[in-house]
């Protein structure tokens, strides 16, 4: 592993609903090229933290910093191009759409296509050639033409992830991404989030223990909207305290 | 060759605008005549670029009836008192339309649902009192009268009169074949497959790059544009421009008619649902005084028995689930 270079860092972020705080002056750091997981009980703050990341919230207070530069309360789409990309919990797909037309929409936004209101969407050869890439590339191939609602739900999970991955981010924010499949596709899938690490930043939201043991470089433990400890797979298996909120003696 | 030729023959498209080009001399045998055939071809050109917004990115505005307002009363106004003539009063009404849309689309660009459509209602009554009230630009109560369809032509060569109403119903023509192929275009071009995204997931359209309100805003300004075109046709129609052509119950009208025609899952639904909508009322109160109650009910039997409109009881086509397979 080479010298650390942060990419992306909060300071003091913070997101309120009503009287509840859902993140509460978070300080983290993400280090390029390394696969950090976000660990903690339900209601923890972990998808608001994601929600704030990827500009679907803005902040109360506090600052985001990608690669150095303040991009606090940007919207969504800002943020994509500025080379985050995440996938959802839940997943969100256009589902009455294709598999190809999925992927299809984000290279298209990718390339800055989207405006062209005077030729044909088969005119773009381009962002044809790249969307069966991207397909290849998650290995969904074969499926193209399969409305995405109707995919297996390993498949629209994988999907999920290859729309994101569309839009090349140098950070991706993978929310719960094993979540509802079965043993036998959860390792594919593990397999999968590894290999990503290769090409980019990982930060991976999970409830598998075991899978984030094997698979991060770094974990960061939230609590009640608060980073509660941070460091390797190792050093937080001995957090005492972490221990007592969380992990419940593994 | 011959695949090409079976692929345009095999489309809807042609077959639309073949029958609009003979539907003059059809309309007398069903006890019609040209001026309903006018008023069907303006009201398509409406409800195809109001289809634009409704069907394709799924923003339902309930305020059109203000531009198609704004299209007649610029025309009458450009026309009665700037410049004497057809293209430049007919282009000003376009831009009009489309110049006032951008205006409102601004306010509207950030909200989605019953905030969505509960504004653009607030827009239009405004716009319809403005309409009423300024009666030395709209003529208010008594509207603008006076309004020529001028003749058209190339000077030295050849001159159509346009006082003709079968002349006019082929200058209409030209226009609706202009209009009908530009929004084909649109909707079927990476823009257009972006607003159906859109439609279908706003929240994952943002996530992938996408600039949702800019999207609103252009879908909306576009559509106000040939609201605009086609109520400057209408007013030419007319000879006049009331403040009843801005009335919230036109609005009503282009949305009825593109879920009657389908325009919610067939691109040439709202034509068909110009027409029906059109003829119906036509046959219905020529029959009856009391036609408006039977109308009404064959709304509600449409609405509930063939929810996605006429045509989806035929082939999809349009912005449906169908339509959107691959970009190859």
């Amino acid at each position: 592993m080479g010298p650390r270079v942060e990419i992306i860092e909060t300071r003091s972020l913070t997101k309120r609903f009503g009287g509840l705080v859902a993140v509460d002056q978070v300080d983290l750091t993400i280090q390029e090229s390394r696969l950090t997981s976000i660990i903690g009980p339900n209601g923890a703050g972990k998808t608001t933290l994601f929600n704030l990341l990827s500009g679907l919230m803005k902040p109360d207070e506090g600052k985001i910093f990608f690669r150095k530069i303040d991009i606090t309360g940007h919207p969504s789409h800002q943020m994509v191009k500025q080379g985050i990309g995440r996938s959802f919990q839940l997943l969100n797909l256009f589902g009455e759409l294709t598999l190809f037309e999925n992927i299809r929409l984000a290279v298209q936004a990718e390339r800055g296509h989207g405006l062209k209101m005077l030729s044909f969407i088969d005119s773009l050869g381009d962002v044809n050639d790249r969307s069966f890439e991207v397909i290849k590339a998650i290995g969904l191939e074969g499926k193209e033409d399969i409305p995405a609602k109707n995919l297996s739900y390993g498949d629209r999970r994988i999907l999920d992830i290859g729309i994101a991955l569309a839009s090349h981010p140098r950070l991706l924010l993978l929310d719960e991404p094993t979540s509802g499949l079965a043993s036998r596709e959860t390792g594919k899938m593990t397999e999968f989030i590894q290999k990503l690490t290769q090409d980019m930043t990982l930060v991976v939201i999970e409830h598998d223990m075991s899978i984030v043991l094997s698979i991060s470089d770094h974990i960061a433990v939230l609590h009640q909207g608060r980073v509660i400890a941070e460091g390797t797979p190792e050093e937080i298996q001995q957090n005492e305290e972490v221990q007592e909120a969380y992990l419940g003696g593994l | 060759m011959k695949r090409a030729i079976l692929k345009i023959i095999r489309h809807p498209m042609p077959w639309v605008f073949l029958f609009f080009l003979i539907l003059p001399y059809l309309l007398p045998l069903v006890g019609g005549y040209t001026y309903l055939g006018v008023e069907v071809l303006i009201w398509s050109i409406f409800a195809l670029g109001f289809n634009i917004l409704l069907g394709y990115t799924g923003l339902p505005s309930f305020g059109h009836g203000a531009f198609f307002g704004i299209g007649a009363f610029v025309l009458g106004i450009v026309q009665l008192r700037l410049i004497q003539g057809m293209w430049i009063p007919i282009l000003a009404g376009t831009l009009a339309g489309a110049f006032f849309g951008a205006i409102v689309g601004l306010f509207l660009a950030k909200k989605r649902g019953i905030y969505f459509a509960l504004l653009t209602i607030a827009f239009s009554q405004m716009f319809w009192f403005i309409a009423w009230g300024w009666d030395r630009m709209t003529g208010g109560e008594d509207g603008l009268a006076g309004i020529n369809r001028l003749p058209l032509g190339i000077p030295g060569l050849f001159r159509l009169e346009m006082e003709n109403l079968l002349h006019f119903y082929y200058f209409v023509y030209f226009l609706f074949i202009l209009c009908t192929l530009l929004i084909w275009v649109i909707v079927h071009s990476p823009f257009g497959r972006t607003l159906q995204a859109i439609r279908y997931n706003e929240v994952r359209a943002g996530s992938i790059g996408y600039d949702i309100a800019l999207y609103k805003w252009l879908s909306f300004t576009l559509s106000c544009a040939f609201s605009g075109l086609a109520g400057s046709l209408y007013a030419l129609l007319r000879n006049a421009a009331f403040s009843d052509v801005m009335h919230w119950t036109q609005s009503g009208n282009v949305i009825m008619m593109v879920l009657l025609g389908g325009g919610l899952t067939n691109f040439f639904g709202p034509i068909l649902g110009s027409g029906a909508f059109i003829v119906l009322r036509d046959l219905l109160s020529t029959h009856t005084e009391h036609w408006l109650p039977i109308y009404g009910l064959l709304f509600m039997f449409v609405i509930v028995f063939i929810p996605e409109g006429i045509l989806s009881l035929f082939k999809k086509e349009g912005p449906s689930r169908e339509s959107l397979v691959s970009g190859r």
